[in-house]
């Protein structure tokens, strides 16, 4: 036994000797890597009108660029951050580099690390992370058109996608002014939109301040769908694709806002909605109340209420120094705030209400029980304003809550659906 | 005794034959993509850096973002283009070019670091602070906050040269290490939670930054760069603004310098801090 063993062994290793395999080449992986590094840069280079790119930071929402990448490892980037971004090119330079993955360094600054850029004094964001967002990019996969790529550091997502016109750097002023035409949204007068789509109704909201995008319908109990979006030249682009049955969204375009019809128009692929502005709800969040309250961070609203149609509808922009109003849920033990903060001498100084909070079984978030006011008063003339927010924040109806992001919820009044908070 | 030869035999016969199955290979010819480092079309600041830095003292000067050679885990960004050049000529003016006075080339090519990593945004930590600077075992000086430098500003030049002095003067003390008594001049106030204490506060217990407090090493090259950076001016303020106990332990961290400038290395420190001071002013004009 042991002897057949052994010749089965011996057997063995003389066929593998004779069975020798010859490893072709171009199989082996530094050719590999080396060619696939080399199509890529051609298919960079070779977009004659540069590409378009959707950028999602982590903890931030889209922004939209175009690149034209030459041979000699140069880039030029416009960026749609501000008018100057848009219109203003910056050239930089990248690489090509073999790591874990084939990867794109970005590797000196443009706009783009602007959102990266770790020092909020930049761009806003949080201390040390910005918004969490990439300049050096694992290449996923590459077609002729499109080519996605995932943040190596933070995961971040970003598309690039081969412009065809020949002036395309046009298209970043274009998604520029399409971010802002979203803001007006907020001018209709009343909080809830509904939008038909494909046959169905959703409540539809889109919040161009964390730039995101939410349909929120019944569908055994309540549904929700949200994602970021980044503009485009021509309308929106999603993160995620929305899908419910038939309906497939990538993308909307067309995007029409008519403020005196209170109506938005949009079109994804060959469908065609229309929103109606309505006195209430489509359909109820039973649990973003207490999501909201109990994931433990507190939220932040620039300008408090939107009350029919007009934003900081109670002028808290007149507080001297004002910089903006944070729900701050379990301030102190046993009661949470509204707190207005406001720059006095070059100092941060807080003010505002201490009161409990009530989640119904309803949905129903509701602030009763003011106990007093703490902190450092403004002049008595903008404390009438900020009672005036107490007295509305603290309305015994309470509100309904809508998520529109990870961490941050618009509020709107039950007993009018004109008056909406919208906090991130 | 006779099977056990066999097993022998065949042991030894079995070796053999995988050792000739391998030498049957040949090793590929394909060259490793990346070793020797990354190119790329050099450009205006490529060319700067070779003749300034690269040929006269065989420094390397990385700009382009290369996440090995930093903090991986942080989120930090590349520098900008147009401050690389500024930047780097005042470490010429600032720090290269006093020592090379006052002491000649030579020793900058002995003892400078190798290598310059240049980093955009500063880097911040945990604790709440931020690090403008590090230096890694005499080998590797990294730059952070390229991007907030201005040669117009004054305070922002001497920021980032009081960096590069920090770290240069723990590359002298790494080699040859100062006076044993340096430590035991104020040891009550070394922690690790520095940051606590205001630089007011640290002068008060004769220290010249809070950061000095972080440790004796910190300490010591602190004073240097302080009093070479800063200048003797500003040091003799914070000596009359402390008197007693802090204004005795500064003139000796003060005195000690010095001599291990002169001992340690044979370089007048005084002369060292004249040109420095030189070099600020020419750059800040």
């Amino acid at each position: 036994m042991k002897k057949i063993l052994r010749y089965i062994l011996l057997l063995t290793i003389g066929a593998a000797c004779t069975n020798k395999e010859e490893l072709e080449l171009e199989e082996l992986p530094d050719a590999r890597l080396s060619a696939a590094l080399s199509s890529y840069q051609q298919k960079l280079v070779g977009a004659a009108n540069g590409w378009d790119a959707y950028l999602f930071p982590k903890d931030g929402g889209g922004a939209t660029f175009h690149f034209k990448f030459t041979d000699n490892n140069r880039v030029t980037t416009y960026a749609d951050i501000n008018t100057s971004t848009a219109t203003t090119p910056m050239e930089s330079s990248y690489r090509l580099k073999a790591t874990q993955l084939p990867s794109l360094y970005f590797d000196t600054y443009t706009y783009l690390h602007q959102l990266a850029d770790p020092d909020p004094e930049v761009l806003g964001g949080t201390q040390g992370a910005g918004f969490s967002s990439d300049f050096e990019f694992s290449i996923l996969s590459a077609s002729e058109d499109t080519i996605k790529l995932k943040g190596n550091l933070n995961g971040s997502n970003m598309t690039l996608v081969r412009a065809k016109e020949p002036n395309a750097s046009a298209n970043v002023a274009k998604a520029y002014a399409t971010n802002n035409a979203l803001q007006k949204i907020s001018e209709f007068t009343y909080y809830y939109n509904v939008l038909t789509l494909g046959g169905k109704q959703y409540q539809f909201t889109l919040n161009p301040e964390v730039q995101s995008i939410s349909f929120y319908y019944n569908e055994n109990g309540f549904k929700q769908f949200t994602t970021k979006y980044a503009a485009s030249a021509t309308g929106l682009i999603l993160e995620q694709p929305f899908v419910d049955g038939a309906l497939r969204a990538t993308e909307f375009h067309d995007i029409n806002i008519d403020v005196a019809a209170k109506r938005i128009t949009l079109t994804t692929s060959t469908t065609t909605g229309t929103t109606a502005n309505v006195t209430t709800p489509l359909v109820i969040d039973p649990d973003a109340a207490t999501r909201m309250y109990n994931a433990g961070t507190y939220y932040y609203s620039a300008t408090g209420f939107t009350m029919a149609g007009k934003t900081d509808a109670h002028n808290l922009s007149s507080i001297p120094g004002f910089e903006g109003v944070y729900y701050y849920p379990g301030y102190g033990s046993g009661y949470d705030a509204l707190l207005f903060l406001y720059e006095t001498n070059n100092e941060s100084k807080i003010y505002g209400p201490a009161f409990s909070t009530r989640l119904g079984t309803d949905g129903k978030m509701t602030f009763y029980g003011h106990v007093g006011n703490f902190g450092t008063a403004p002049p008595e003339l903008h404390l009438t304003t900020i009672t005036a927010v107490r007295t509305q924040f603290l309305n015994t109806n309470g509100y309904y809550v809508y998520q529109t992001g990870e961490t941050s919820y618009d509020l709107v009044s039950v007993a009018n659906g004109r008056n909406w908070i919208r906090f991130q | 005794m006779k099977n056990n030869f066999i097993k022998f035999t065949a042991g030894l016969f079995y070796i053999f034959l995988l050792a000739a199955c391998s030498e049957e290979e040949t090793l590929p010819d394909t060259p490793i993509l990346g070793l020797g480092g990354d190119t790329w079309t050099k450009g205006e600041i490529d060319n700067y850096i070779t003749t300034n830095f690269t040929d006269p003292y065989n420094i390397e000067v990385k700009y382009k973002w290369d996440p090995y050679e930093i903090n991986f885990n942080k989120n930090l960004t590349p520098v900008v283009e147009n401050k690389v050049m500024p930047a780097l000529d005042a470490v010429l003016k600032i720090w290269m070019n006093p020592y090379e006075k006052v002491i000649g080339k030579n020793f900058l090519r002995k003892f400078s670091p190798r290598q310059f990593v240049l980093v955009g945004s500063a880097e911040y930590n945990s604790d709440g602070t931020i690090t403008l600077g590090q230096a890694e075992g005499g080998k590797k000086i990294t730059l952070l906050v390229i991007n907030n430098f201005d040669k117009k500003d004054k305070e922002e030049v001497k920021r980032m040269l009081h960096t590069i002095h920090h770290e240069f003067a723990h590359i002298l003390h790494q080699n040859i290490l100062y006076q044993r008594e340096f430590k035991q001049l104020n040891p009550e106030w070394y922690t690790a939670t520095w940051y606590n204490s205001s630089i007011a506060a640290a002068n008060t217990q004769g220290l010249v930054t809070d950061y000095a407090k972080a440790s004796a090493d910190e300490d010591f090259v602190e004073t240097i760069s302080f009093l070479l950076v800063e200048g003797q001016a500003a040091f003799n303020e914070i000596v009359t603004a402390n008197p007693g106990k802090a204004a005795s332990i500064l003139r000796q961290k003060e005195a000690m310098v010095v001599a291990y400038f002169h001992d340690a290395y044979n370089i007048d420190f005084r002369a060292l801090q004249a040109e420095t001071q030189k070099g600020i002013a020419e750059i800040t004009q």
